[in-house]
C-alpha cells in the first residue's frame, strides 16, 4: 500500500521530534563574560558540563529550558579536552542518558542541539562522520591532537558544550568545534565521564561554595 | 516490527545505515598520489581497476592504493579523461571487493544517499544527504548523469563513492566539479570513461615545453590592456625543440590565456594541458614588452 511508507515516515518524524523534545530539557544556556554557548544537564544534583572555551571566567549564569536563570560555578576544567563542569544550586533537574561514544559505528543517527547563533534549542540532524578511534584530531586540528567524534550535523557558534545524541537519545559527545559547514567535532561521552569522574564530589549545601579546580 | 508505536525505529534506522556504510566500506580505497592530503578512490572492477578523479591523481608513476584492510598496492595509471575529471587506476590483484554501481532508473532527487571516502589516514569517513538534482548528459551517444547532492564532501572526498540505501553506487564524488557544491560524476559515465580508457589506453596530456613561474600582473599594465586576471605566468625556460620554441615563445614572455581561458595559476595550464591532443593547435595569449601578442602552435605529446 502505498500509504504505508508515508505513515512510516511521520512515525518517524514524531519519534524523532519526541526525541529532540527530551534532550532539549536537559540542554541550558550558559551565559559567561565572553557571550554565550550550550550546555548538558549531567546529573539531576546540578551538575552541568559545558565547554572550557565558553566560560572563560569560574562564574556563569545557566538558563535552564523551562526559563530558571541560576548562578553557577565552575567546579572544575580539562583544558586539553575542552570540558568544563559547573555546579548549579538545583535539584531534581532533567539529566541527559549518557551513551557509550566507544561503541558509535560510522553512518549512525546523531542528533545535536545547542543555540546557534542565539537560536535557543536549535535541532540538528546527521551521521557519524568519523568514530572516535584514538588521538587522532591531526587532520583538523594541526597542532592539537585530541580524541574526536565527527559528524556531519550543522553547528555554529552557540552551540558549543551542547550534546551530540545517537538515534536513542543518549549523549555521545559534546560539540566541541565547528570546522566547517557540516563538519563538527565533539568530545566524545567516554572522555567527558572520564572527567566527571574525576570532580569533587557535591556539596552538601548546594551552589554557593567555590570550589577549587579540579587536578 | 509494527508500524504503531514502533519503537526504535530511530534506533533500526540508525543502525541500517551504519550497515551500509560497513558493506560499502571495503570497495573504498585510499589512493597515495605523494601529495600531503590523499584522494578516495573505487574499487570499481574485482580484478584490480581503481575509479577515482583526475585532479586528486597529482602525477603519473609512483601511485598507491591502500586497500579498506590497510593492504598496500602500488598502482599504475590506466589514463585520464579531462572533461569528466576522472582518472583510472590499475592494481595487480583479483578477487577484489567491486561496488555495484545503481540502476540509472533508481537514481531520483530525493533519494537518501551517503558519501563515503577515505581521506587522511583516519580511516573511513561518510556523510549523509539526499540527491538534490540529476543532470541527465550524453556522451558520445551514452547516457549518463551528473549528480548535486546535499551530502557534504569533506576534503579528502574526491573519488569517493555517493550510495543509495541499497549499498549501490549512483555516483563518483568530486570537490573540484561543481565549484564548491557537491557533485558525483553518475555511476554510467564513470563506466563509459572507464571502458573508453581501458581500449584506448591513456589519454595522452597537451605539452608546449615550457618552465612558468607565477606572477601578479602591475594595475597600470591591467588597466591598459584591460586585463581582468590578476595573475599570469611569466616563461622562465623554453624547451630546446619543444612546440613551443617552434611556436615562436620565448623566454620572459607572459601566458596570459590558453585557447582563450584565463590562465592564473600552473594547475590551471596543466589541466588545460591534459585536455589537449597531442598534434591539436592551441591559441596563446601572451604579453611580450607589455603587448598583446597571439601565438599559435601545435601541442606536443607529454613523455
Amino acid at each position: 500500500m502505498a500509504g504505508i511508507s508515508a505513515n512510516r515516515l511521520s512515525l518517524l518524524g514524531r519519534e524523532t521530534s519526541v526525541l529532540v523534545e527530551d534532550l532539549r530539557r536537559s540542554v541550558v544556556l550558559v551565559q559567561s563574560a565572553h557571550g554565550h554557548g550550550a550546555g548538558l544537564i549531567w546529573d539531576s544534583a546540578g551538575l552541568i558540563v559545558t565547554n572550557h572555551h565558553v566560560v572563560a571566567r569560574d562564574q556563569a549564569r545557566v538558563e535552564l529550558s523551562d526559563g530558571r536563570l541560576l548562578a553557577a560555578a565552575v567546579v572544575g576544567r580539562d583544558v586539553h579536552n575542552d570540558l568544563a563542569a559547573l555546579r548549579v544550586p538545583a535539584l531534581g533537574l532533567p539529566a541527559a542518558a549518557i551513551g557509550d561514544s566507544t561503541a558509535l559505528r560510522v553512518g549512525e543517527l546523531i542528533i545535536a542541539v545547542g543555540h546557534p547563533f542565539g537560536v535557543r534549542g536549535a535541532a540538528t540532524l546527521g551521521i557519524v562522520s568519523r568514530a572516535p578511534s584514538g588521538p587522532d584530531g591531526g587532520d583538523w586540528l594541526g597542532r592539537t591532537r585530541r580524541e574526536l567524534l565527527q559528524a556531519d550535523v550543522d553547528l555554529a557558534p552557540g552551540s558549543s558544550g551542547g550534546p551530540l545524541a545517537n538515534a536513542a537519545g543518549e549523549v555521545v559527545g559534546v560539540a566541541s568545534m565547528v570546522v566547517g559547514p557540516g563538519i563538527a567535532l565533539a568530545v566524545p561521552s567516554h572522555l567527558v565521564r572520564r572527567f566527571v569522574a574525576a570532580l569533587p564530589a557535591a556539596p552538601p549545601g548546594l551552589g554557593v561554595t567555590r570550589w577549587e579546580r579540579a587536578a | 516490527m509494527t508500524p504503531e508505536g514502533s519503537p526504535g525505529m530511530l534506533t533500526s534506522i540508525s543502525s541500517e545505515l551504519a550497515g551500509v556504510v560497513e558493506q560499502v566500506a571495503p570497495s573504498i580505497v585510499r589512493v597515495d598520489d605523494g601529495s600531503r592530503l590523499t584522494a578516495t578512490g573505487i574499487i570499481w572492477a574485482a580484478d584490480g581497476l581503481i575509479a577515482t578523479t583526475s585532479h586528486g591523481v597529482e602525477r603519473d608513476e609512483n601511485l598507491a592504493v591502500e586497500l579498506g584492510d590497510g593492504t598496500r598496492h602500488s598502482a599504475a595509471l590506466v589514463g585520464r579523461d579531462p572533461d569528466t575529471d576522472l582518472a583510472l587506476l590499475r592494481v595487480q590483484a583479483t578477487g577484489l571487493p567491486a561496488v555495484q554501481p545503481a540502476e540509472p532508473g533508481d537514481v531520483k532527487v530525493g533519494h537518501l544517499v551517503l558519501a563515503l571516502a577515505r581521506p587522511g589516514g583516519s580511516g573511513l569517513q561518510a556523510t549523509i544527504g539526499i540527491i538534490s538534482a540529476r543532470m541527465d548528459t550524453e556522451r558520445n551517444g551514452t547516457l549518463g548523469y551528473i549528480l548535486h547532492t546535499d551530502a557534504v564532501l569533506y576534503p579528502g572526498f574526491s573519488g569517493g563513492a555517493l550510495v543509495d540505501m541499497s549499498g549501490r553506487v549512483v555516483g563518483l564524488t568530486n570537490l573540484m566539479f561543481g565549484r564548491g557544491k557537491s557533485v558525483a560524476i553518475g555511476a554510467p559515465v564513470v563506466q563509459q570513461v572507464a571502458e573508453t580508457l581501458l581500449a584506448h589506453g591513456a589519454i595522452p596530456r597537451g605539452y608546449l615545453g615550457i618552465r612558468t613561474q607565477l606572477v601578479a600582473l602591475p594595475e597600470g599594465l591591467r588597466k591598459k590592456q584591460k586585463l581582468s586576471q590578476e595573475h599570469a605566468l611569466l616563461v622562465v625556460q623554453v624547451e630546446n625543440g619543444s612546440p613551443a620554441e617552434q611556436g615562436g615563445m620565448m623566454l620572459g614572455d607572459t601566458l596570459l590565456r590558453l585557447n582563450g581561458q584565463e590562465i592564473q595559476d600552473v594547475d590551471q595550464l596543466r589541466r588545460h594541458l591534459r585536455g589537449l591532443q597531442p598534434g591539436q593547435t592551441v591559441a596563446l595569449q601572451i604579453l611580450r614588452g607589455g603587448a598583446l601578442r597571439e601565438l599559435k602552435m601545435a601541442a606536443g605529446a607529454a613523455q
